[in-house]
């Protein structure tokens, strides 16, 4: 301690810029950890945070809820599943509405209020009782989505009171109403009058105790023709564009997370060749080579925490910036995004330690340093 | 007492097909108290005798004994911590770690034993620069002294752990001739008022004229002691 400390008292600008970089990159990872949370949050949210553990699509929608219907016999049929507690329908579709004095869009939830669907993350007010009622998405309340305010289906004048609201419950980044199943079949039936009938997006279903959502999926994909089951978290990954976005991002942070411990591992190779003399004299006049490289790495461990304390009040900082994306401070990411790159860094050290394991005390005797 | 007693020592380096014979059965006792000069053309294998007498370097044959440690056959591990407990260094050009304030390259030694000096050492410290007469360079970093001022920093640190033997490679080579005079002065002063026995390895007749004797070496082999001429 006694070597590491005073070289970093008397080379603070050296490790101040080092702790600056390092915090930086950090905080690059963390903001886009955030944002990639956010988006995917708004994307889908409302498939995230319903109460169905396990949901079914059509075979043939590939996991797209806004391309697959369930038909009256296979919902049966599902039903007759063993481990199965309840299934309901879930219909999901995207309504032009008359909001806060203006027309936008907006993504409706039907789903069958005594069954599996509903919002999970309610923040204020109350789940819908009846026919008419939804809880809406609380990123949306100021655009006339709170609760007390009257959306209108057009064309047709379908009436939906919001009674509740729900955080990060966003679908395809719209405002959301949850609301009863059969108020989003009058929904439905107001765009298209002509329709017989308004069949379900999905089935949501509701499992009997100790049976896992693994299990009860493979139970329904043995069993019943035409469909495939999925977990809640099935659901949300394999949702179009969350995968693309989700590799895309994993790309940029893979980068990120090669970058931050590959410029602390060059910086103290960089750094021990410079005193590579110095350290020579020390092993020549006794120091044991394990002291040198405890010191390398209090280094590395003091550099890493002070870039993470840096990067974290950044990432505080810049979250206030983008809060209408629904991105939050959140504590535990940092800690193991800290934990993984300073894993990564000492890691990277390796190079420095190598160099340091590498020294020769009889150098000192040349004024010479590394004995390559 | 005898402090160094090297016996036979040969030192072999491999360079291809070819052996070269750096040192070829020196032997050589160095005394309580006694200041040797070590005095040779370069190339001749002071330095290769320095540093196996100080365990930088283990010999192909013969044996070391060093205060006691017969050090002929000791590991790096051990020879580390032999270094650490038992010899001082003095050497001819990095001799202090530029991160480190003067008194801090002294405490440096009682650290790297494990720091237990506490108090007691920063008050050794500070006695010995100031005998050194640079107590009011204790807080100065290497970069803010003068040459002269580094090499008696360097023999504070030597001294620190009050070794059996002190080994001095060209101390002065770095000094212009009045700095280097004071500085063999100062070694000599330090030397006797310890008792410490001490090498010198130097290429330079006029060095020799601070030591009991002179031992020369040439193509590593050791020529009969000369006597120091003020002594």
């Amino acid at each position: 301690m006694f070597l590491a400390l005073k070289e970093m008292k008397r080379a603070k600008l050296r490790f101040g810029l080092l702790s600056g970089a390092v915090g930086l990159l950090v905080f690059l990872i963390l903001f886009q950890q955030a944002l990639l949370g956010g988006l995917v949050n708004q994307f889908i949210g409302a498939l995230k945070h319903q109460s169905a553990e396990v949901l079914v699509y059509n075979d043939q929608a590939r996991k797209n809820l806004d391309g697959t219907v369930i038909l009256p016999d296979q919902l049966a049929a599902i039903g007759e599943v063993p481990g199965i507690a309840s299934v309901s329908p879930l219909g999901e579709g995207t309504f032009t509405v008359t909001a806060g004095g203006e027309v936008r869009d907006a993504v409706i939830f039907g789903y069958q209020l005594s069954g599996a669907g509903a919002p999970t993350t309610l923040i204020d007010g109350r789940l819908p009782k009846t026919v008419g009622e939804a809880v809406a998405s609380s990123k949306d309340r100021a655009d006339g989505f709170d609760i007390g305010d009257v959306v209108q289906v057009q064309p047709d004048g379908v009436f939906i009171t919001v009674v509740g609201v729900a955080s990060d419950i966003n679908y395809s980044v719209q405002p959301v109403l949850f609301t009863a199943f059969e108020t989003f079949q009058q929904a439905k039936s107001s765009r298209n009058p002509d329709a017989r009938v308004v069949l379900p997006n999905a089935a949501a279903v509701q499992l009997e105790p100790g049976v896992t959502p693994e299990e009860a999926v493979r139970r329904i994909n043995d069993r019943v023709d035409g469909v495939e089951a999925l977990t809640r978290q099935q659901a949300v990954d394999g949702s179009p564009g969350v995968s693309s976005v989700r590799s895309s991002f994993a790309v940029i942070l893979g980068l990120f997370y090669l970058v931050v411990p590959l410029v602390t591992g060059l910086f103290f190779l960089i750094v021990t060749f410079q005193k590579a003399s110095a350290l020579t004299l020390l092993r020549a006049i006794g120091a044991r080579a394990s002291t040198l490289v405890k010191a390398l790495l209090v280094q590395v461990v003091f550099v890493m925490l002070l870039g993470s304390v840096i990067a974290f009040g950044l990432y505080a900082l810049s979250i206030q910036g983008v809060k209408n994306l629904g991105v939050q401070v959140e504590l535990l990411p940092v800690l193991v995004t800290s934990a993984v790159v300073l894993v990564l860094a000492l890691g990277t050290s390796l190079f420095a330690v190598r160099r340091v394991l590498r020294l020769d005390p009889l150098s000192a005797t040349t004024g010479a340093g590394v004995n390559v | 007492m005898t402090v160094l007693d090297m016996r036979d020592v040969r030192k072999v380096y491999r360079s291809g097909d070819a052996d070269i014979v750096a040192l070829d059965h020196a032997t050589v006792q160095v005394e309580h108290g006694e200041i040797v000069a070590l005095l040779g053309p370069s190339g001749s294998g002071k330095t290769t005798l320095l540093s196996i007498a100080g365990g930088l370097l283990t010999p192909t044959e013969g044996s070391v004994v060093v205060g006691g440690h017969d050090i002929s056959e000791y590991d790096a591990k051990q020879l580390t911590e032999f270094r650490r407990e038992n010899v001082g260094f003095v050497f001819q050009s990095v001799n202090l770690v530029p991160f480190l304030t003067a008194e801090e390259n002294l405490l440096v030694v009682d650290e790297l034993g494990g720091g237990k000096g506490g108090k007691a050492a920063a008050a050794r410290a500070r006695k010995l620069l100031d005998e050194l007469g640079l107590g009011h360079r204790l807080k100065n970093l290497p970069g803010q002294l003068s040459g002269g001022e580094r090499q008696r920093v360097a023999i504070g640190r030597a001294l620190f752990n009050n070794p059996k033997l002190v080994l001095f490679d060209e101390p002065t080579s770095a000094l212009d001739t009045k700095i280097g005079a004071q500085v063999m002065e100062l070694i000599q002063s330090e030397m006797k008022a310890r008792d410490t026995a001490a090498i010198i390895v130097t290429h330079d007749t006029r060095m020799t004229t601070y030591a009991d004797r002179t031992v020369h070496i040439v193509d590593g082999r050791l020529d009969a002691d000369v006597v120091g001429a003020d002594h």
